[in-house]
């Protein structure tokens, strides 16, 4: 059974690249707009494997997602990777604080996004 | 973009991708590059878009302050001209002084020319009374005189009659002594009666000159207090009128004031526009960003198709996974990926 990740990113274009990349290698792929509409669909998808989500978003911004869906306990153990064009350590520091499992900086590799997305889905 | 196609000629196809994925990889360094020097750009501008916003957040704070305090000193100079407009008013202190004062003058004329009227007529009494007197005085002047005769008269006839008429000329003499002491107790009731008759008129006078003095100090009072009454009017109309433009100018600056601060919080264009910086160069960044992610798509699909040309199945056990790093850093590059 494929595992289901979804991406959260305010560009289509990269949303339509991670997913492209992600489907290649036999992930189900979802998509969520923004960090409000990420937030909104992981409460109600419970069969998540995997998030990877943009920093820098409209409504919802992707720490904020993040600090609710673990602050509010619904999700605790889903692992959750940021990616962004952000490379700022403070940053880092508050997302990992937060719960994030993972760090990627734009412009992503394909083939590490995959290995990353492949390790924390094992 | 390509795409994985089993009849190709895989040597020509191979060098062609090689060249591409060589030149892909060329323009995303320099990508990364351009991406790194707008990265430092754009955390410049923050940072003196952040300097900017202080100095401007103090310039407002420090306009609020100024307004604040122009405010509240036209409040207390409108509180000031209320209170003094509550001294003038109708029912103010000076009013109800004025009409005490007013009334006590009032009461105390009438009491003075009621006084002096009758001053006036017990002179003008004493006058017609001294005259009375005098005139009896002359009547009795007139019957001393008759008696006096009387006397001789009766001496006279008394000398005649000889020894019978000593008697008679006791009495008669004592006629005539008596009638000389009334005669001269009438001339001090005369000149006391004719003094009076010239002191009367003098004192006459001098009651019509208070009179006339009374009546004139009466009327300058009246005229002081109507001319008080006056100046209470304009007084109270112009404090009236300062109140009313105080109020007004309060009004006006506090308006003015809301709308300065307005205009400084929220229609600052130079901040607004300031403000619009970091998220315009974010969105040139996250611009560029896509694209690079795009040309290294287009790199992962070469090795893809290479590994689709030659046949092998794609290692089951990403060879790049090392590249994944673990932990903690001081930040990432493009590219890098942390797991934590």
């Amino acid at each position: 059974m494929s595992k289901k990740v979804m991406v959260v990113d305010d560009s289509a274009t990269v949303r339509q690249q991670v997913g492209a990349a992600l489907s290649q290698a036999g992930f189900d792929v979802v998509e969520a707009v923004d960090g409000q509409d990420g937030a909104e669909k992981i409460e109600t998808m419970k069969d998540l494997d995997l998030v990877i989500c943009d920093v820098n978003m409209p409504r919802l911004n992707g720490i904020e997602m993040l600090e609710r869906v673990k602050g509010g306990g619904q999700r605790p153990q889903l692992p959750v990777v940021m990616l962004t064009t952000e490379g700022r350590p403070d940053l880092i520091k508050r997302a990992k604080a937060a719960g994030a499992k993972g760090w990627i900086v734009k412009p992503f590799k394909a083939h590490l996004l995959i290995a990353a997305a492949q390790k924390l889905t094992a | 973009m390509y795409s994985a196609n089993p009849n190709h000629d895989c040597a020509s196809c191979q060098a062609l991708e090689a060249r591409l994925e060589q030149q892909s990889t060329r323009l995303a360094e320099v990508l990364r590059r351009f991406a790194g020097e707008c990265a430092e750009t754009k955390n410049e501008i923050q940072n003196r878009v952040d300097a900017a916003g202080h100095v401007s957040e103090e310039a407002v704070l420090s306009v609020g302050a100024s307004i604040s305090t122009i405010v509240e000193d036209a409040r207390d100079q409108l509180r000031a001209t209320q209170a003094l407009e509550e001294v003038v008013g109708h029912d103010s202190a000076i009013g109800v002084a004025i009409g005490h004062s007013t009334e006590v003058v009032d009461k105390f004329v009438g009491t003075v020319a009621e006084h002096l009227a009758e001053h006036r007529q017990t002179t003008s009494n004493s006058l017609e009374l001294s005259q009375k007197v005098a005139k009896a005085g002359r009547r009795i002047e007139s019957i001393t005189l008759t008696a006096h005769v009387l006397s001789i008269n009766a001496r006279i006839e008394a000398a005649r009659l000889g020894d019978a008429g000593v008697a008679f000329a006791v009495i008669a003499g004592q006629m005539g002594e008596l009638s000389a002491r009334i005669n001269e107790a009438n001339s001090v009731i005369q000149v006391l009666a004719d003094d009076l008759q010239c002191e009367l008129p003098t004192l006459a006078r001098g009651v019509e000159g208070l009179i006339e003095l009374t009546d004139r100090f009466g009327q300058d009072l009246t005229d002081g207090l109507e001319n008080v009454e006056r100046a209470e009017v304009n007084l109270r109309g112009t404090v009236g009128d300062s109140a009313g433009q105080g109020q007004m100018r309060v009004d006006h600056i506090l308006t003015t004031s809301q709308e300065a601060l307005s205009a400084l919080q929220f229609q600052d264009p130079m901040q607004q526009a300031l403000q619009q910086i970091p998220a315009l160069t974010n969105q040139v960044l996250r611009g560029l960003a896509e694209r690079l992610a795009v040309i290294e798509a287009g790199a992962d699909v070469v090795s893809l198709f290479d590994a689709a040309c030659t046949s092998a199945p794609l290692p089951v056990d990403n060879p790049l996974r090392e590249e994944v790093t673990e932990g903690a850093a001081d930040g990432l590059d493009a590219g890098e990926v942390m797991l934590f």
